[in-house]
């Protein structure tokens, strides 16, 4: 094979490789769209209750929440305010805490 | 009866370096070594270009780091960050400028500072104990907002990330813990856009490469591909992305260099591993030096590189031909980048070379209006070098080169032939040189080994006439004057050896060239039990 033929190969099989990954992260993505925490993600206008999370202030459990953050479809950090004294913090649900505590 | 001589051709040299596979079983278009070569297109060796001072800023330190910064609306600023030895810090030089400028000093003297350009800044790291540094083309200043020490730092999707924030793990920090900022704003770095991937599993973050998605009908977007020692992750969007995802590769490597990690665009992404050089093409991550294996690790009278040293392995890629690069420490060098491995991304194969001037890091300079250019920054001297830029010498010394073939046989290594002759083929190598063969004859007893020399011949040039020239009507009345001086030669080897099998090691010393083949002519004797050599 020569080089020109060599170099066309090699894109062919970039190509393959470019649209393979392309599609595992097309279905992927379609995957975690349907996990629980992603369809059940908190509207930062309305109030949320979440009775194992306290507040560390007044020990209340609802929040206004105005990040939401998942990984792989899984909820892991929220960004939240208490309703009722209004603390701002951010929890993380990996390790069940209050960060910055 | 003797029979005829028949021709045993090498005329396709394009596999390069195989070090591990008997001389006898090697690909047929391989060689034993190949030092200061590069593949050719057509197929064949052509000595590698020089390396250039392109200028010295003025410190010995080693120069650890290289990178072009462009701000909106202004010129590009070539910055390098010279390496310190404790207690004296790093310091930032600016070389577009003439004389260069000292800029600064860093806020360590840490062994692998980095420069990304984000948010119209250049941001260095200088290791996960040491405060993000910004440089504005102004002044340096230290992020804030948060901002993390980090071993690894990355542009992805505008927001600024960290990787390996903490030699330990505490709080949400840790030699784990992936972190980004906010959307363009390098001093704020929220505490809900950090995750720790694989959390204390003993190994550290090792590097971040950014990894480019192209597909048809897809617009292009770009994954973080996460290193640690013995894996790797793919970091798809950003934190609070409905869809932000990290998954493990199907990989048992990782990154031993951080600053090794290159996309070839068009090939996939490359790096030292424990095992080797491997490529991940964004599906499977595969091991690509396998056939330069004891250039790695040793073996025989090949020295491994320095492993304790591993980290300071640096690499770029050349961008015609495509090319990837890594310049590694070797046993003896003590931490300086000596022996540099060069991978054809189209052939597969590899060549090694070796510059007279040891390196502390591999840059490819890309600046709007230019063609790239690959630079080294030298280990001591304050020096920047161009490499792969055209030069036929080394800051005007002719290059020394070599190649060892594969075995040469007539039938079977272990039956008898006759070695008459070697013709190699050199063109566009300068007149006057000196070829040196070594001929290895296998049974080695009781002739090791045979040397010959031969000088390329001076070459006649047409003498310039006058008349019609290249061009129709001549670029005079008489047309243009034509010589002719680029050499095509044969250089012919006399052997006379009588053996089993024989390996020729090509040498010389000369500012370009190129060798397209080798043709030995063997005469194969009848089959005998006799393995001594009869002269």
């Amino acid at each position: 094979m020569d080089y020109e033929q060599l170099k066309q190969k090699r894109q062919d099989e970039w190509r393959e490789k470019q649209h393979a990954l392309a599609m595992n992260l097309q279905s992927l993505r379609a995957a975690i769209l349907e996990r629980e925490d992603v369809k059940q993600k908190p509207d930062p206008k309305s109030p949320t209750s979440f009775p194992n999370v306290a507040c560390p202030i007044c020990q209340e459990t609802v929040f206004l929440v105005s990040k939401w953050v998942t990984i792989n479809g899984i909820k892991h950090k929220m960004v939240c305010s208490c309703v009722h004294c209004t603390y701002q913090g951010t929890y993380d649900w990996e390790f069940s805490r209050w960060l910055g505590l | 009866m003797a029979g005829p001589l028949k021709p045993i051709p090498l005329f396709d040299l394009s596999g390069g370096e195989n070090t591990v596979a008997s001389p006898y079983v090697l690909g047929r278009n391989q060689s034993q070594r190949v030092v200061n070569f590069i593949l050719d297109e057509h197929g064949s060796l052509r000595v590698r270009d020089g390396m250039d001072t392109l200028t010295t800023i003025g410190t010995t330190d080693p120069i650890a780091k290289m990178e072009t910064y462009t701000r909106s609306n202004s010129a590009a600023i070539r910055l390098a960050i010279a390496r310190a030895t404790s207690p004296a810090l790093n310091r930032l030089w600016n070389w577009t400028a003439n004389p260069p400028t000292d800029l600064g000093a860093l806020a360590s003297s840490t062994a692998m500072p980095d420069i990304v350009l984000f948010n119209n800044e250049a941001i260095i790291t200088e290791g996960n104990t040491v405060t993000l540094n910004s440089y504005d083309a102004t002044a340096i200043t230290q992020l804030t907002g948060g901002a993390p020490p980090s071993a690894h730092i990355a542009n992805h999707l505008n927001y600024l990330w960290g990787w390996n924030t903490n030699p330990t793990t505490a709080g949400i920090q840790g030699p784990s813990s992936l972190r980004s900022s906010d959307l363009n704003n390098q001093n704020s770095w929220p505490a809900a856009s950090q995750t720790f991937i694989a959390r204390d599993d003993g190994q550290q973050g090792q590097g971040l490469g950014l990894f480019t998605i192209a597909e048809t009908g897809i617009s292009p977007e770009a994954v973080l591909i996460a290193f640690k020692d013995f894996s790797l992750y793919q970091v798809s969007g950003v934190f609070g992305a409905t869809a932000f995802a990290v998954q493990k590769v199907k990989s048992d490597m990782g990154c031993v260099a951080p600053r090794t990690i290159q996309f070839l665009a068009g090939f996939g992404m490359m790096r030292l591993t424990h095992r080797g050089f491997a490529l991940y093409d964004g599906v499977n991550d595969t091991l690509v030096s396998e056939e330069i294996r004891p250039r790695i690790f040793g073996r025989d009278d090949i020295t491994p590189i320095d492993w304790s040293q591993v980290a300071m392995a640096s690499a770029t890629q050349v961008a015609n031909p495509p090319l990837y690069v890594c310049s590694c420490p070797v046993t003896s060098s003590s931490g300086a980048l000596r022996r540099v491995f060069v991978y054809d991304l189209v052939r597969r194969a590899w060549t090694i070379n070796e510059y007279p001037n040891d390196q502390a890091t591999l840059a490819l300079i890309l600046e709007a209006g230019t063609l790239p250019i690959v630079v080294a920054g030298g280990y001591t001297g304050g020096v920047v070098y161009e490499l792969f830029g055209g030069d036929a010498t080394d800051d005007g010394t002719d290059i020394s080169w070599l190649v060892r073939t594969r075995g040469i046989i007539a039938g079977s290594p272990s039956e008898r032939m006759y070695v008459r002759r070697m013709l190699a083929k050199f063109y566009d190598i300068p007149e006057g040189t000196t070829v040196q063969a070594r001929f290895y004859a296998s049974p080695t007893a009781p002739i090791t080994q045979k040397i010959v020399e031969k000088t390329v011949p001076i070459v006649t040039p047409i003498a310039p006439f006058l008349g019609y020239g290249l061009s129709a009507w001549g670029l005079s009345p008489y047309g243009a004057p034509v010589t002719e001086n680029v050499t095509d030669v044969d250089l012919n080897f006399d052997v006379g050896l009588k053996c089993n099998a024989i390996i020729a090691e090509l040498s010389g010393t000369s500012a370009g060239g190129r060798l397209r083949g080798i043709e030995f002519h063997v005469r194969q004797m009848p089959l005998t039990t006799a393995t001594l050599q009869r002269n």
